[in-house]
């Protein structure tokens, strides 16, 4: 074994350096003061987290963050379980259907912002136009409301693709005989979705919402490249405010208090969930 | 059978609004990169008229050329170097039983559920001091840190299938540990490192946040950013974004299809982008 594991060293020590150095250091830069990226770190104690805590912009973001999350994965769900339901069924095509399906997810995150973001132009925007045409005039990233909702979709329809494919692998393991079963006993399709095929997915649907909303939260790109956190911060969140803070007000200290922060919130989250869940997923 | 007729009809229609929602923006995007810069405006929903116009400018006016350039180096690399680093250490993991394999499992694990915002800063700071920020190299350093821990996790899963009686035999045999890891494990470990390999390829080719902090010469950028940043520049319309949205997602798009029935079982292990 000794010499296969000198084979693994030098990626054993880029790996080290790759995953737990960063790690490491993101939660302990928060404590410093940096004046640039290359001066020495003074130690600051909590005053960092001190100014954050205090600072309405961080609540905004926090709270925004929470909006944009919860809204985002609930449609996800509900979209990519009721997609997944149609998949499952045999129909003309649904081969080629479940392969298109997953398209939104595997293209970069910056085509489908980009592709949203001209269907909503309000010069030309293909949506936009139908939109008019029956006379409704939407302002998508004009006021903060729309702004909301328009990052909220255009995330709902990069990520369904997700729910859809790991929810159509899991109602595979639903057995047919016991929707047979209860059809015959003379339930309607609700009834056998609500008390035959949905107690049978529920472990994995907790599994994917804490996945989808741990991703959500943290998620950096979308409403980045959509909005930029505007109009008026009502769209931006803890990612983009700590990278506002590190890379643009160059505070990166401070930008990584809210990142370590933003990563205690969903620690606890997480465990809070875990723990809630746990009559589901025990059984 | 088992549902009704009206059922199935309401089942057609929602069928329906699945396509529409999830292919209609690639139908427009094809119809807007395909209509050039001087009919892009048309709202007519049937495709046409056909022009390669918004290709041309694409290629020949904007600096997409050195992008497209850029990403094939970064995904690439960053490929190559995931599997060769990765794979020995997964070999290495799988073998460890009891507390510490474990525990370096879930470190491994630990370092992936890291939002990647919070592994930006240390990372940034760390490759200005070594001087390879605003570098390709740079980007592929701080890549890895998103795809050795998606990978080594993946990785190990995936040695910890394969049959310990086959290395048993080569042992008897007199082979050792390196005889052993080249000549039985890596052949059995292909299907593992295929996956490994499209997840590091499709992390670089998508990646947006690594690149928009590390580099920040116009000659280094990488796909993502650079389309991000075509709009009301070198006169371009969104008929030459969208044929840059074309090109960038047709690697994603062919990689998937080739390699379906294998990316969407790796899918429920551990997905790629958030």
């Amino acid at each position: 074994m000794g010499k296969f594991l000198l084979l693994c060293l030098p990626g054993a020590v880029i790996a080290l350096v790759l995953i737990y150095v960063p790690v490491a250091t993101a939660m302990g830069l928060g404590f410093f003061q940096l004046d640039t990226v290359i001066s020495t770190p003074r130690f600051t104690g909590l005053e960092n987290f001190e100014r954050v805590l205090v600072d309405d912009a961080f609540w905004n973001a926090f709270v925004n963050g929470l909006v944009y999350s919860a809204l985002a994965v609930i449609l996800q769900i509900v979209l990519g379980v009721s997609f997944a339901l149609v998949l499952r069924e045999t129909f003309k095509g649904v081969g080629i259907l479940r392969g298109a399906v997953i398209f939104p997810y595997v293209v970069p995150t910056v085509v489908g912002v980009l592709v949203w973001r001209w269907m909503l132009d309000p010069n030309g925007g293909v949506i936009d136009e139908i939109f008019q045409s029956v006379g409704l005039q939407i302002p998508w990233l004009a006021t903060p409301t729309w702004a909301m909702i328009t990052v909220v979709l255009i995330s709902v329809w990069l990520w369904t693709p997700f729910v859809t494919i790991t929810v159509l692998a899991a109602l595979q393991t639903v057995s047919p005989e016991l929707e047979e079963a209860a059809h015959i006993d003379g339930t309607n399709a609700l009834q056998r979705f609500r008390y035959v095929v949905l107690p049978q997915i529920v472990p994995i649907l907790l599994t994917i919402v804490l996945l989808r909303g741990i991703w959500m939260f943290n998620k950096f790109d979308v409403i980045y490249l959509t909005t930029g956190g505007g109009p008026l911060e009502s769209t931006e969140h803890l990612p983009i405010l700590s990278y506002d803070k590190a890379f643009r007000q160059f505070q990166i200290g401070e930008g990584a208090a809210i990142a370590g922060l933003n990563f205690v919130f969903l620690v606890v989250a997480v465990v809070v969930y875990l723990r809630a869940t746990r009559r589901w997923t025990d059984a | 059978m088992r549902k009704s007729r009206a059922m199935s009809a309401l089942q057609y229609g929602w069928a329906a609004v699945l396509v529409v929602f999830t292919l209609f923006p690639f139908y427009w995007m094809l119809v807007s990169a395909l209509r050039g810069s001087d009919n892009v405006l048309t709202s007519r929903l049937t495709p046409g008229p056909f022009t390669l116009e918004g290709f041309v400018n694409l290629m020949d006016v904007t600096p997409f050329p050195t992008y497209l350039t850029n990403s094939m180096i970064v995904s690439l690399s960053l490929t190559a170097l995931t599997i060769v680093i990765v794979t020995p250490i997964a070999y290495a993991l799988s073998k460890m039983r009891g507390r510490l394999g474990r525990a370096l499992g879930f470190s491994v694990l630990l370092g992936y559920m890291v939002p990647e915002v919070l592994l930006m800063i240390p990372i940034f700071v760390i490759l200005v001091r070594v001087n390879l920020d605003n570098s390709l190299a740079g980007l592929v350093v701080g890549l890895l840190s998103v795809t050795m821990p998606l990978g080594l996790w993946l990785m190990t899963g995936f040695m910890k299938t394969i049959p310990p009686a086959l290395e048993e035999a080569a042992r008897i045999d007199g082979a050792s540990w390196t005889e052993i890891f080249w000549y039985v494990i890596l052949p059995l470990a292909r299907p593992g490192i295929l996956t490994v390999g499209i997840f590091s390829f499709i992390i670089g080719w998508t990646d947006y946040l690594f690149a928009l902090t590390m580099i920040r010469s116009e000659e280094l950028k990488t796909l993502p950013v650079g389309l991000s940043t075509l709009y009301g520049k070198f006169d371009s319309s969104w008929s030459e974004i969208m044929a840059g949205a074309v090109v960038v997602s047709i690697p994603a798009i062919i990689l998937v299809a080739a390699t379906a029935r294998h990316f969407v079982g790796g899918l429920s292990q551990g997905a790629t982008k958030g």
